[in-house]
């Protein structure tokens, strides 16, 4: 999975410090927007859920899926993006389990691809360490030594 | 066992919990003979015709009707853990109705 992000360009190491969650969402947008996979139509739904529904896009903490309904006219692809912010961002106020730095953003246009990505995705973050090892990458010469390390 | 998982949208959560449900409670030994996942709006609709419902925690107040109706509705806080869905199970008594 890491391999996948690397080889088709859908990783970033953000530099910019995101000034709240929201903003956070946007930057990690960005990579899949690059790519074609979703537009800002889709973006502002991701916004927009997390306003009604709550930080459940936290999946654990740590880390955090933004996505919203496939049927989004915003999503033209599908894929993950992976953003690694450059501090922790706060999704709910006193409640560090909903703090994140990893964000993976999902596009799924194709279901059966999509499943397969998620299920890609599961297996990486349930690798031992590999969350730890994420959260420490500052660059992308970091990122592709934990690709490498984990042979992910 | 007919198991549901829902989340807001249903692409997303509810596509990796119901990988993490199943795992779980296949570990368990449940015989599962139906598996879903859907968006909430959809899954208020159809939770009756499950056994239980699997969902993020902040979400298990939408599932009152199927609740009342005898529905087990579960909320779970990691959608990645395999331990959390199998001590809630063992908390449920699903292990004594389904597992006979």
């Amino acid at each position: 999975m890491l391999r996948y992000f690397h080889d088709n360009g859908l990783v970033k190491i953000e530099e910019r410090v995101p000034e709240n969650w929201e903003e956070a969402i946007r930057f990690s947008a960005e990579v899949l927007k690059d790519k074609s996979l979703i537009t800002d139509e889709y973006v502002n739904q991701v916004v927009n859920d997390v306003k009604e529904y709550g930080p459940y896009i936290v999946i654990i903490p740590g880390v955090a899926m933004p996505h919203s309904s496939a049927e989004n006219q915003g999503v033209l692809g599908t894929g993950i993006g992976f953003t690694i912010m450059p501090e922790t961002v706060s999704f709910e106020e006193n409640n560090p389990e909903k703090d994140a730095k990893l964000f993976f953003m999902l596009a799924a246009k194709d279901s059966e691809q999509h499943m397969q990505n998620i299920a890609n995705l599961s297996e990486l973050l349930m690798q031992d360490g590999m969350v730890e090892d994420l959260m420490q990458i500052k660059t992308l010469e970091d990122f592709e030594s934990v690709m490498n390390k984990h042979n992910m | 066992m007919r198991v549901l998982v829902s989340c807001a949208n249903g692409s997303g959560t509810s596509l990796m919990m119901m990988r993490t449900a199943e795992k779980a409670l296949k570990e368990l030994g449940f015989k599962i003979t139906n598996i879903n996942h859907c968006s909430i709006s959809e899954g208020k609709n159809s939770a009756k015709n499950y056994d239980v419902v699997f969902t993020p925690t902040t979400f298990v107040n939408m599932f009152e009707n199927a609740a009342k109706k005898g529905v087990r509705v579960i909320g779970i806080k990691n959608p990645m853990s395999v331990k959390e869905i199998q001590e809630k199970v063992e908390e449920s008594d699903l292990a004594e109705v389904f597992k006979k």
